[in-house]
């Protein structure tokens, strides 16, 4: 009797162990994409604007690669993005890994210090997100205009305090821009995130507040007081058609965070045309679109080619900007 | 008039919550929440994190009471291994984890177990109260605390690192010190340089603070048990039965540990940037502070467990007051819950008062029911808890290893933090043997960051004069409460020193 | 593994030292005389000056240097303290390799049957554990584990 319970057990263990191995093997022997979840690494915490950009499009690329694709997302936030933005490039380039990218920190980081990654590490897939940057200041601030924010900083230099995103964020650089350009010296206030630069200005701890539009409409829309100054586009968003550009005002420049999606460099490239055609779909998908109206993101698609011009040519203007006036004090 | 409207809004929320899709997903998180709390590795943050893609496909009011109900739950559920195997199950629950398990050992872990139900019952009510009546009136104080005083804050909340821990202050002094190097570690986020990084990217994000508590809370308890040859878990008794009927006791005898506890809770967790897991550690040393006798602290005494343990739920729904009605997190949990307020469609902000008020109703009727929800859920999680760690130690304690290396890994998302684990375990554990108390290091890792960049802030904003740190009101009286703590303890180290010398030439 | 309290000061002090070393190197923006280097530096010198407390305290402690506990001295004692580290590092050095079902069980059922258990309880312990896990983490919480290279071999096929 026990002999018997021994040998069942025996038999019962062994079952296990064949349909496990039988379940991995097989799954081993299907292919991209449907065989494995594709990981999607964002380099952001969850909850961050990147982040329910990504959420809200994966859905989409799922519907448009098809053969039930599935895809993960990974956060691995730190380094202001550096070690998202590594995890990419150093993953292995077979189709199952890719992530979100975000200028300028993917340009930046490079520059600054030793990075884990180059421009060349990436095989650049589309872009999703154009976020330019804006100045805002609290409802009751006297300050109406860059014209004024310039005087009043011209008057009080170093009593204008600006909040950023971080050293060498799109916010950081754009207060050296309007420096530069304003020929003022402001008090950088650097925060951790924009939710602290929101705290910071709507109790009245800054001056101004250097957001992104699709913050800045976030917060106007859920009643934070806050004005905004202007925005750092060629053109005004039809997101945001009142408030005028700093081109407009006399500050000619513009800053902006590209959030697009890439893949280490090396991807076979039939899987790199599939996975490039479904990106495109799915920006373009009107569901989608909906959805990034709603968390105010805007969207501007650039395909692969376009999307990899455009950061090269970031790249040589913050490369410039280094030179003229390096960020850190390295 | 205005009566009601308040009402029809009420009357409206509660429709809303007692339908069957809601009151079901509320359910289910509850109890994806006690099992996420209940296991060491496992967290509320993370459980929620992980929510996030399944509340995507939700309507808002589920999708937001998945969340309320799986922090709520799960910041309770770990108190449950805390006290039954000496590891927390969430980083909330570290502060009092020794005590509670002390308690166990002398045989008294019904007593704990129930006490500890009840006050994150009644904590949380207690948060969720305030949330619903003076929601904007604390926000608007909150948001007046900037840098300077968050710097004062975080002084004190690093000076409570002396009254935590047992006995001598030169050791826990060491310990906060370790955890505010730990914390240095990482790029600096004032000034964009790479600290202590030895060039390797994983550590250019900082000491994650979660796997650093798994392993200096679970893997060197781990590491002590199996070191423990034919020593067995904490003796838990075979009847877990009336667990209420401790409460006439608990609540004539520490009634104002709760009240003081929920009330700094709710506070501490409307700051935003800290949370549950600041409010039980500051909750616990307020108690050993006031206490009348604060050397049974460490010996298993409920005191202090108490406390914290209603702090700690207070502050869950403290952290929802700033993000209500500014759009801005008080803790982790509240940073993911706005994202997916962006998603569907709400705005936190103060706005949302007037924009959606059924919504915000019915949430606050949520949170009530998730708060009243974990009596019988965690009675039910109490008993099945005894019973499942009773399992022998030769086949708990690797399960246990299993799920705090997942769970490190797991916030990560690579084996960084499993080696981050691995190291502070390690550490922990030599710690440990020279009496060095690992409590002020995880405080230390949780406020350093808090306390050096508010200080430079402030510095920045203050153009580098002192005097900044003092001007502002709230500012100026939490600097003279911590500089009475502060020469209060520097009396007592001097004093230790001069009787030892005192002793010694006598 | 216990070392008297004098040795442990000096230990501290020579680690307060290697810090502030460290950190003498961190320079950064010189306005107001502060930097990234500033609190590393404190807390080293905090460090230095605990160490230096303790180290004076034990000054006339009775004991010897180091004290091991006899448990350790055997080899079984060592074992049961390394066990758990040493999974551990079993776990991150070959997880990529074998993937996670096999790491998992090999590392719970070595550890269990270390621990004393039975070996079929403990091979049992392992595959439900694993089962468990895996269901956990990998299909409800959606955390991706490696699925182990040793698999690419039937890939080709």
């Amino acid at each position: 009797m026990r002999n018997s319970i021994r040998r069942l057990k025996h038999r019962v263990a062994k079952l296990t162990m064949a349909v496990m191995f039988g379940c991995l093997a097989t799954q081993a022997m299907a292919a991209w994409p449907s065989d494995q979840p594709i990981n999607m690494i964002i380099a952001y915490a969850p909850g961050g604007g990147t982040d329910i950009v990504a959420r809200s499009l994966v859905p989409f690329i799922e519907k448009h690669l098809g053969d039930g694709a599935k895809i993960n997302i990974l956060n691995r936030p730190g380094a202001g993005g550096g070690i998202g933005f590594a995890a990419i490039a150093n993953a292995a380039a077979d189709g199952y890994t890719i992530g979100f990218i975000n200028t300028p920190p993917i340009i930046t980081i490079p520059i600054e210090r030793q990075a884990a990654w180059t421009l060349s590490s990436f095989d650049y897939l589309g872009n999703i997100v154009d976020d330019p940057g804006t100045f805002c200041v609290h409802q009751d601030s006297p300050i109406k205009s860059l014209a004024e924010l310039q005087a009043f900083a011209k008057s009080n230099p170093k009593k204008v305090t600006i909040g950023s995103t971080g050293v060498g964020s799109d916010d950081h650089l754009a207060m050296l821009m309007f420096e530069r350009a304003a020929g003022v010296a402001l008090t950088h206030v650097p925060f951790k995130g924009s939710s602290e630069t929101r705290t910071a200005i709507t109790g009245k701890h800054i001056t101004v507040a250097a957001i992104n539009v699709g913050e800045a409409l976030q917060y106007l829309k859920s009643g934070s007081p806050l004005r905004c100054l202007g925005q750092m586009t060629a053109q005004r968003m039809s997101m945001a058609p009142d408030w005028p550009t700093f081109k407009e005002q006399g500050f000619a420049f513009e800053m902006a965070s590209l959030r697009g999606i890439a893949a280490p460099r090396g991807l076979p490239s039939a899987v790199r045309e599939r996975l490039a055609r479904a990106i495109e779909r799915a920006a373009n998908d009107p569901m989608f679109k909906e959805a990034a109206e709603r968390a105010f993101a805007p969207v501007r698609f650039l395909a692969p080619n376009a999307y990899e011009a455009e950061i090269r040519a970031g790249d040589s203007q913050f490369r410039q900007l280094w030179k003229d006036m390096p960020w850190t004090d390295r | 008039m205005a009566d009601f409207v308040i009402s029809e809004h009420v009357a409206k929320a509660i429709i809303l919550v007692f339908d069957s899709q809601v009151l079901g997903v509320v359910f289910a998180s509850a109890i994806f929440g006690l099992f996420v709390g209940a296991i060491p590795g496992l967290t509320a943050t993370m459980a929620a994190a992980l929510l996030v893609p399944m509340t995507f496909f939700m309507p808002p009011l589920p999708a937001l009471g998945a969340v309320v109900a799986v922090s709520a739950m799960a910041i309770f559920a770990g108190d449950l291994p805390a006290a039954m195997l000496r590891m927390p199950g969430t980083p909330a629950s570290a502060a009092y984890a020794e005590e509670s398990y002390a308690m166990a050992l002398q045989g008294k872990l019904e007593l704990n177990l129930s006490t500890n139900l009840i006050c994150s019952v009644a904590g949380g009510l207690v948060g969720v109260g305030f949330l619903m009546l003076a929601a904007p009136l604390l926000a608007e104080v909150a948001i007046h605390f900037s840098s300077f005083e968050y710097f004062w804050l975080s002084c004190l909340g690093v000076s409570c690192a002396s009254l935590i821990s047992g006995k001598q202050t030169s050791h826990a002094l060491l310990s906060l010190l370790f955890g505010l190097g730990f914390a240095c570690v990482g790029i600096d986020p004032v000034t964009g340089v790479a600290r202590f990084t030895v060039e390797s990217i994983e550590l250019a994000g900082g000491i994650h603070l979660i796997p650093s508590m798994i392993g200096a809370f679970a893997l060197s308890e781990l590491m002590r048990s199996s070191a423990e040859q034919g020593l067995s878990l904490a003796p838990v008794q075979e009847k877990i039965g009336a667990l209420f009927s401790n409460l006439r006791f608990v609540a004539t005898t520490y009634w104002q540990n709760f009240l003081r506890g929920s009330l700094l809770g709710t506070a501490i967790g409307a700051l935003p940037g800290a949370g549950a897991d600041v409010a039980a550690w500051i909750s616990y040393a307020m108690a050993k502070r006031f206490s009348k006798q604060p050397e049974q602290f460490g010996k298993g005494h409920l005191e202090g467990i108490v406390e914290s343990t209603s702090s700690n739920n207070a502050a869950l729904g403290g952290a929802w007051i700033p993000a209500l009605v500014f759009g801005i997190p008080g803790d982790s949990v509240t940073a993911i819950v706005i994202g997916v307020l962006y998603m569907k469609g709400m705005n936190p902000g103060p706005s949302i008062f007037s924009q959606t008020p059924d919504l915000v109703y019915a949430l606050f009727i949520i949170f009530i029911l998730a708060n009243l929800l974990m009596l019988p859920l965690g009675w039910l999680a109490i008993k099945l808890a005894a019973r499942l760690f009773r399992t022998p130690r030769a086949l708990l304690l690797p399960m246990i290893l299993m799920t705090c290396v997942l769970g490190s890994y797991a916030m990560t998302n690579s084996s960084f933090g499993i080696v981050l684990m691995l190291f502070f375990g390690i550490l922990a554990w030599l710690m440990e043997s020279h009496d060095i108390p690992i409590g002020p290091m995880m405080l230390g890792i949780v406020l350093g960051g808090l306390l050096e960049q508010s200080f430079m802030t402030s510095m920045i904003k203050a153009d580098g004069k002192m005097i900044g740190f003092f001007e502002r009101p709230i500012a100026a009286g939490l600097s003279v409460i911590t500089l009475c703590i502060w020469s209060i303890m520097l009396y007592r180290l001097l004093s230790g020193i001069s009787n030892q010398n005192a002793r010694r030439q006598a | 593994m216990r070392l008297h309290d004098r040795v442990l000061g000096l230990i501290l002090i020579g680690l307060a030292g290697l810090l502030g070393f460290h950190s003498a190197n961190l320079t950064g923006p010189s306005g107001y005389g502060l930097g990234p280097g500033l609190f590393p530096n404190l807390i080293a010198l905090g460090i230095a000056a605990c160490g230096l407390l303790i180290s004076l305290k034990a000054r006339n402690k009775p004991g010897p240097m180091i004290v091991v506990d006899p448990r350790l001295k055997q080899g079984s004692g060592l074992i049961a303290v390394s066990m758990m580290p040493a999974g551990v590092i079993f776990y991150v050095l070959v997880i990529d390799w074998f993937g996670f079902m096999l790491t998992a069980d090999i590392m719970i059922a070595l550890l269990s049957i270390a621990l004393g258990a039975s070996r079929k309880a403990s091979l049992l312990n392992a595959i439900l554990g694993s089962l468990l896990a895996y269901g956990l983490f990998a299909e409800l919480l959606r955390v991706p584990l490696a699925t182990g290279s040793w698999l690419n071999y039937f890939r080709g096929f």
